[in-house]
């Protein structure tokens, strides 16, 4: 009889289980190489610390056999006893070498933080890349000696063999049936830069047999013995780039409120030379853990407004999660991100106080994402708020720059289009204008002000009439006449450059409105949704004249003034009169469809032949 | 295709293909919901970022997902209207295009024209909502998730409108359709409270602002949970129970504090009604000054009316000078597009003890 309140114990079904852990736990097959490497890895350092032979060179050798489709790795460490190999090789979940490292009364404790096992789940990555294992391995005895050797042979099926086979040398060969799916991997350049990405700083030599050299550098540039030269090398060889600053880490001392912990941190962060905003922004790094690499581009460790900054960090500290491939979010990592937004900003305060030049030279290259974080970060903004630039009508400024020719005022524009009109009355008033289309800039500017109380600021775009004067239009009167006699509303002000005779200002949004307007005409909107779009467009109180434009005529343009002198028109006056009109309206280059820029071209041609005629 | 459905799909597409700009797009509008809640300006900048990102890349589906979640953010949780009309219209006026026939959020942009309407001026244009929303009703297949947004529309509409029995009618309706879905079941647990106090069924608020409760922390919509405790508070209050009346009411003003986005204007309403049903006619204008203070500027005419007429009536209970703060409705009601609504109620508080 079954006892209902029996405690029952979940059942695993093997199979299934192993498909998930050695095909889905990875995001990519090349991670078994990362596991087989680090395996093999932990087995010669076990084999230093336990037998400390003072001739002992640790060695991993890979080996491609292409034409039967099978990879081998071979490394010279430890070995491994029938027993390990049931206990830990066959058993998921557990791992030799996480025991060891947390096992505080082994002797060789030192030694054991280099291991890097962690899960006891990592030999089954395997298994991604091929369809049977076979792993051979000979552990060494205390005497030095050689001891049996077992063999290994397992499926992805959950069974396994394991038999006494003839001896063989002390270490263990893992080889790999390569699933066809997999068989890139059997390509040496393949091989090669797997190794590369993720053992390039394991402290033993990794072989591709019949090579003499190893294909791993061994040691990072922050171990090496001119820290700088190497770390430039990486970034330059990694990264393609030269950068305008490289920071190095250290360890750092972390306030806990109540304590203070020692966060190990190595590596460096560095500064490339530019960066667009939302396209090409960093604020990245590549982390390592024990020497072994996790992950590229890793995002949350840098603070957010260091979108400008990339790096590489080792520390031994953080936590992986199962894969490996990625950074648990615990309070370790909250640590470590202090540890590294405190350097980072003591490094750049430096960096302004005594390096100018290079802090100018990393503000103007990544001004966009510099602009964009100063102003939601009070501090950062207080930094860079004299040195970032601005894209100008003269080039890239400083604000302080560009106030020495606008008597301290900004002057802006921010609209994608039909903006040059503005620009160029700005500039015949000798005031350059500020770019702020780019969605940071306008508040950065307005914060700009905000502390510098005698600092205003003014936006040019639809404000044309900002830059004219007005002017008694009695003397225009005959002018002012023909054009409204045309159906063109017109009115005359004195603006600068005096070689431009007229301009068309138009109402904000002038665009949306007109095609708002010809929708609802047209019936595009189903009835309630144009009730509610009526509302609106009638709410802004903009005429079917005022969507036209109003033609300004310029009254220190000579033209006009001559044209102003004739009390009636001859066929060249208005032939006149209607180039100037045409030739405002495609210098707004507003709200004209393609027929209405052919109608105005046509009627300058018109005016041109009667001009000749 | 729900759009969510059509967003993963997006975003499958755009991790396959590994494409920087696009990663950013995505990365800009998937880390602006973190930030709704606690800082609004920054999920603004977020959305709006992701927004120009797909202008450049001529994603225009996407532009307009990107700005409607920036006119949500605007409308529900920066709560600032001032360009949310605007906006919604001229979102309007884009996807009526054809290429965005087939656009799963294309309803949704329409419900914010829809809600820019209703949360400034829901009397004035009362016929236009009304209307608005039969046609939402009339688009609204069963596999898009718009069914509960327009659920949630018509019962906020007529609570506003104060038809409140067929409130009641259309806020269970929405409880029932919403069951399995806790981001509007908690909405709708908000609207029956709401309900619930005009009818003054303490017991049912009590009943529904526990529920709400545990539907708003399940699913972490603190904005709900603050209107949910508070709610909770008034109804236990009116039942007798002061010690615990007390505690929620703490427990609410508490997470309010903490809370990074503005609150609406239910929670203010709720917690002036906390201490004026205790008697602390004080207190319960300080809230509704604080409330003004928040409205200011934010182009939310309607609610700005009523806080103001508030303040009247209590100050006038309170047996201080009024007559500022009834100019101040008297202006405040002129960006109505029918302000008689609001000044006949002045006009009630002013003519009779209240």
């Amino acid at each position: 009889m079954v006892n209902e309140n029996a405690q029952q114990q979940f059942k695993l079904h093997l199979p299934g289980l192993l498909t998930i852990l050695s095909e889905n736990l990875y995001t990519t097959r090349k991670v078994a190489i990362r596991e087989l490497l680090q395996n093999a890895h932990d087995s010669t350092v076990r084999r230093r610390v336990e037998m400390r032979e003072p001739d002992y060179t640790p060695r991993i050798t890979l080996r491609i056999d292409q034409e039967i489709g099978w990879l081998t790795v071979r490394d010279n460490g430890f070995g491994l006893n029938r027993e390990e190999i049931e206990e830990y090789l066959a058993t998921i979940g557990r791992s030799y070498t996480r025991e060891m490292r947390d096992d505080p009364s082994l002797s060789w404790l030192e030694d054991a933080t280099s291991l890097i096992g962690q899960f006891g789940l990592g030999f089954l990555s395997a298994f991604l890349l091929a369809s049977d294992v076979i792993v051979t391995s000979c552990q060494m005895q205390p005497d030095g000696k050689p001891g049996q050797t077992f063999r290994f042979t397992c499926a992805n099926d959950g069974h396994y063999v394991v038999t006494p086979v003839d001896q063989g040398e002390i270490g263990t060969v893992v080889a790999l049936k390569v699933k066809p799916e997999a068989a890139y991997i059997l390509q040496e350049p393949t091989l090669v830069a797997a190794v590369r990405q993720y053992a390039d700083f394991l402290p033993v030599s990794i072989f591709i047999e019949g090579d003499p050299a190893p294909v791993n550098s061994l040691t990072p540039p922050w171990e090496q013995a001119d820290v700088h030269s190497a770390t430039l090398d990486y970034i330059r060889r990694e990264y393609k780039l030269e950068p305008l600053f490289v920071l190095f880490l250290e360890d750092a001392n972390v306030d806990l409120g109540h304590d203070q912990m020692v966060v190990p941190l190595r590596g460096f962060l560095f500064i490339p030379p530019s960066s667009v905003a939302s396209l090409h922004e960093y604020g990245d790094v590549r982390v390592f853990v024990r020497r072994m690499f996790i992950t590229d581009r890793h995002k949350t460790l840098l603070p957010p407004w260091a979108r400008f900054v990339q790096g590489v960090i080792e520390c031994p500290d953080l936590e992986l999660t199962a894969s490996r491939e990625d950074l648990h979010e615990n309070d370790t990592l909250l640590f470590v991100q202090q540890a590294i937004e405190m350097q980072l900003l003591a490094g750049l305060n430096h960096l302004a106080k005594t390096n100018r030049t290079i802090w100018q030279q990393i503000v103007r290259g990544h001004s966009d994402v510099i602009i964009g974080w100063a102003i939601k970060d009070n501090e950062f903004f207080d930094h860079v708020r004299d040195i970032v630039t601005f894209r100008t009508s003269r080039g890239r400024l400083t604000l302080p720059e560009y106030l020495q020719s606008t008597d301290k005022t900004l002057y802006y524009v921010t609209r994608e289009n039909g903006t040059l009109q503005e620009e160029v009355l700005a500039e015949s008033h000798d005031i350059p204008v500020i770019d702020a289309k780019w969605f940071s800039v306008e508040p950065f500017l307005r914060k700009y002000a905000e502390l510098n109380h005698n600092i205003t600021v003014v936006q040019v775009d639809g404000e044309a009439e900002y830059f004219m004067r007005p002017v008694s239009s009695e003397p225009y009167k005959h002018l002012l006449a023909y054009y409204q006699a045309r159906g063109i509303r017109v009115q005359v002000k004195a603006f600068k450059p005096s070689s431009m005779p007229g301009i068309m200002l138009y109402p904000p949004d002038v665009e949306f409105l007109q095609e708002t307007r010809q929708a609802l005409d047209s019936g595009e909107f189903p009835d309630p949704i144009a009730n509610m779009v009526e509302g609106y467009i009638s709410r802004r109180n903009v005429s079917e004249e005022d969507l036209r434009g109003t033609l300004s005529l310029n009254a220190s343009c000579p033209l006009i003034d001559q044209l102003s002198e004739q009390s009636t028109f001859s066929n060249s006056h208005t032939a006149t009169l209607d180039i100037v009109y045409q030739f405002a309206r495609l210098f707004a280059g507003r709200t004209l469809n393609s027929a209405d820029a052919v109608g105005a071209y046509q009627e300058i041609i018109d005016g041109l032949e009667a001009l000749l005629s | 295709m729900s759009v969510w459905d059509w967003v993963m799909i997006q975003r499958i597409a755009i991790s396959n293909s590994g494409d920087d700009a696009r990663i950013a797009m995505d990365e800009r509008f998937r880390s602006a919901f973190k930030f709704m809640d606690e800082d609004p300006d920054m999920a603004l900048d977020l959305l709006s970022q992701s927004r120009l990102i797909a202008q450049e890349l001529d994603e225009k589906w996407w532009v307009q997902l990107s700005n409607h979640w920036e006119l949500q953010t605007l409308l529900f949780y920066k709560r600032d209207y001032n360009h949310v009309l605007e906006k919604a219209v001229k979102a309007a006026v884009e996807v009526r295009k054809p290429e965005y026939e087939n656009f799963p959020q294309r309803i949704c942009l329409h419900e914010d024209l829809i809600y820019s309407y209703l949360e400034s001026d829901p009397i004035g244009y009362s016929e236009q909502i009304r209307s608005a929303i039969e046609y939402m009703e009339s688009q609204v297949t069963p596999d898009l998730e718009c069914r509960f947004c327009v659920s949630g529309l018509k019962t906020h509409f007529t609570i506003l409108t104060g038809d409140i029995d067929l409130a009641l009618d259309l806020a269970l309706k929405y409880v029932e359709q919403s069951e399995h879905e806790d981001h509007y079941l908690s909405s709708a647990y908000i609207y029956l409270c709401a309900i619930a106090f005009a009818r003054q069924d303490w017991q049912k608020m009590k009943d529904w602002a526990l529920a709400g409760e545990v539907v708003s922390r399940r699913r972490n919509r603190e904005n709900n949970l603050v209107e949910m405790l508070t709610c909770n508070a008034v109804a236990t209050r009116c039942l007798g129970d002061e010690k615990e009346a007390l505690r929620l009411c703490q427990a609410a003003t508490q997470r309010a504090a903490g809370y990074g986005a503005r609150l609406g204007a239910r929670y203010y309403q709720m917690l002036a009604a906390y201490h004026e049903l205790g008697g602390d006619l004080k207190k319960a204008c300080q809230v509704r000054d604080r409330q003004l203070h928040e409205i200011e500027g934010t182009a939310r005419h309607f609610v700005e009316c009523q806080c103001r007429l508030e303040i009247v009536r209590l100050r006038k209970a309170l047996g201080l000078p009024f007559e500022d703060a009834a100019d101040g409705v008297r202006t405040a009601a002129k960006r109505l597009k029918e302000p008689s609504y609001i000044l006949k109620q002045l006009e009630s508080y002013l003519d009779h003890d209240v």
